[in-house]
């Protein structure tokens, strides 16, 4: 290996990484007092909910029902309907702690960033899905997360004890070279 | 700015940089994590790349942005080391890369 470029000798236990589902709530934790997050645990936040207060519409909590990647499995279930929200029913495993929330909400990201915080967490890592500006960076629910990262990274410096990455997405057609462009892009952003 | 005689390009030239490599609000965030003083990106799928179109571009040390960036590729299946690898010691040596997410 040359050149020592082998981080991972370097920091052998950076790459802890906690996958926390945004709107999971931290029903296991306790009452202890919290510390700063540990710059060891990543956790992935998507930026991809709304709802009718804050952006007009529900977005993801009705999304369709996706099919199954098995054929076999997907011919037995059906496929295809919206979630009926006003039924209860919503895209989701669990029903939030906080109602069908806002990704834009401010206060709803501060109340995320404080419980991410006192869960250990150090580092954010934001769903990013490519510069606005290109073709294909919406998601099927018309989601820019161009637009609605910077909430988010408002919200990280908020919380003050704790850091954000950017978690680049494969849009249609990225590249190395449109990468770069997207890395220039966010630092002059 | 009034250039002195012959000195016009290179003033052109020192303003560009100038404007060209300041940062904007992200690119100003202390709080963007950074490991070796460079700034995080993770990115997802970066197999459906080709190694040596990510050396090409993450080797640029002409380009300040990717320079002063830290990559972590997405390591899925049992032969993503070795594309890493592949990355690291193949047809250069990429200095400011790669490793490895480990998927839960």
């Amino acid at each position: 290996m040359s050149g020592g470029a082998w981080p991972l000798r370097t920091y052998p236990t950076l790459f802890v990484l906690a996958f926390v589902a945004a709107f999971a709530p931290f029903a296991c934790l306790g009452t202890e007092p919290s510390h700063d997050g540990s710059p060891r645990v990543h956790a992935f936040y998507y930026l991809w909910y709304g709802n009718p207060e804050v952006d007009g519409k529900y977005l993801h909590w009705d999304h369709e029902v996706l099919p199954h990647w098995a054929p076999a499995t997907r011919a037995k279930f059906a496929h295809g309907h919206r979630h009926d929200v006003a039924n209860g029913e919503i895209h989701s495993p669990f029903y939030p702690a906080r109602g069908l929330y806002s990704s834009s909400d401010p206060q709803l990201l501060d109340s995320h960033m404080q419980e991410l915080s006192q869960a250990g967490v150090g580092a954010i890592v934001l769903s990013w899905w490519g510069q606005a500006s290109r073709d294909g960076t919406s998601d099927t629910q018309g989601v820019q997360t161009d637009h609605t990262i910077a909430h988010a990274i408002a919200a990280v410096e908020r919380a003050g004890n704790m850091q954000w990455a950017v978690h680049m997405e494969p849009y249609p057609g990225r590249t190395a070279e449109s990468v770069r462009e997207d890395v220039n892009y966010l630092l002059h952003r | 700015m009034q250039p002195a005689r012959g000195q016009h390009n290179v003033r052109c030239n020192e303003l560009i940089a100038t404007f060209a490599f300041k940062h904007g609000r992200f690119g100003n965030s202390s709080a963007w994590l950074r490991i070796n003083d460079r700034r995080v990106f993770y990115v997802y799928d970066s197999y459906h790349v080709a190694p040596e179109d990510w050396a090409k571009v993450l080797k640029d040390s002409t380009d300040e942005a990717i320079s002063s960036s830290f990559f972590v590729a997405l390591w899925l299946n049992q032969n993503g080391g070795d594309l890493v690898r592949r990355t690291d010691s193949g047809v250069c040596v990429v200095h400011n890369v790669i490793h490895v997410i480990v998927l839960l």
